[in-house]
């Protein structure tokens, strides 16, 4: 994962080395929960035409997306551009940065817009909320945190705290009303999710704080893969 | 506190729990009480179902029983996989 940076800086990043690439392992499982999840509401959705099941798999597919659109980014870090050219005897090997500059930028700027739009979503639907005329305010919000975030990398983290604990809240009041111990699972993933973005506001301390982030954000969708396994099981 | 308005699914659902917990047998007039449907809406989801093969007729000694079918069974398990899906996530 990396950090935002000028146009004509050495990309930062801001994994330690030996994580390198195993991030991209955590993000494949993250996009293929997110992406079951978003499945199956899409299905109840054909079933019993109510919307919120047609936002909530929009929502969730969002989030999957923003994942894909970081593991392509690391892609183009992790793995960058590499350009041959001789001149005379000499072999000159450099690497393609104005382009990869670009496709990271599109990259970062992905991941962070789709995924707080993506949890913005779950949002919405779990606190029932009845003021539509406020999302594309909301909307606009976001894409001005998405921005800002390319110039100071909390701002993403920080806006992701909010929305996670709000939603962690609602999924609190919900669990208090139906003792569901799936809507628990449920409040225990969110929960993780929102400890990781936590951590990952302190990374300014040390690089190992990105792993624990990895970690605690795969627990959570880890918790939430399950959950979705006990509804869906037979019997 | 106003009680929400049954959806067309929420009506076949209701339709098909109250026969399943019949042990799968009723009668049309009892069925009628128990969903709260007047008689010419209730015929209107009784035909669609019968004509789905969600349920069928039966005559026996002069009284027509509504019997639940397989796929009456499989409907009813993904209105509960449905509903239990929507109270996980607060939907």
């Amino acid at each position: 994962m990396v950090s935002p940076f000028s146009p004509e800086t050495v990309e930062i990043i801001l994994s330690p080395y030996w994580f390198y690439g195993i991030d991209n392992f955590f993000d494949i499982f993250a996009v293929l929960t997110t992406l079951f999840i978003s499945f199956y509401s899409y299905q109840l959705y054909k079933f019993s035409k109510k919307s919120n099941y047609k936002w909530f798999s929009i929502s969730l597919l969002l989030i999957s997306l923003a994942f894909v659109a970081k593991i392509l980014t690391s892609v183009i870090i992790y793995y960058p551009s590499i350009a041959v050219t001789t001149l005379g005897c000499f072999s000159v090997v450099y690497r393609i940065m104005k382009q990869s500059n670009i496709l990271f930028i599109l990259g970062q700027l992905s991941y962070r817009f789709l995924m707080l739009t993506g949890f913005f979503g779950v949002y919405w639907l779990v606190s029932k909320s009845r003021e539509k005329n406020k999302i594309p305010l909301m909307l606009f919000l976001l894409f001005a945190t998405t921005i800002l975030s390319a110039y100071a990398y909390p701002a993403f983290s920080m806006a992701m705290v909010i929305l996670l604990s709000h939603i962690v809240y609602y999924y609190g009041v919900t669990y208090r009303k139906n003792r569901n111990r799936k809507t628990a699972l449920i409040l225990c993933s969110f929960a993780l999710l929102l400890m990781s973005q936590i951590v990952f506001i302190f990374l300014f301390l040390d690089l190992s704080m990105y792993v624990a982030s990895e970690i605690l954000q795969s627990a959570g969708y880890l918790l939430l893969l399950y959950s979705y396994y006990l509804i869906v099981k037979k019997g | 506190m106003a009680k929400k308005r049954r959806t067309r699914i929420d009506i076949i659902n209701d339709i098909l729990k109250v026969i399943s917990d019949k042990k799968g047998r009723i009668k049309q007039t009892h069925l009628m009480y128990k969903v709260n449907l007047s008689h010419k809406l209730m015929r209107s989801y009784l035909e669609e179902l019968i004509s789905k093969h969600v349920i069928e007729e039966v005559k026996d000694n002069n009284n027509i029983y509504l019997i639940i079918k397989d796929k009456g069974n499989e409907f009813l398990d993904k209105c509960r996989k449905m509903k239990e899906f929507q109270d996980t996530f607060g939907l």
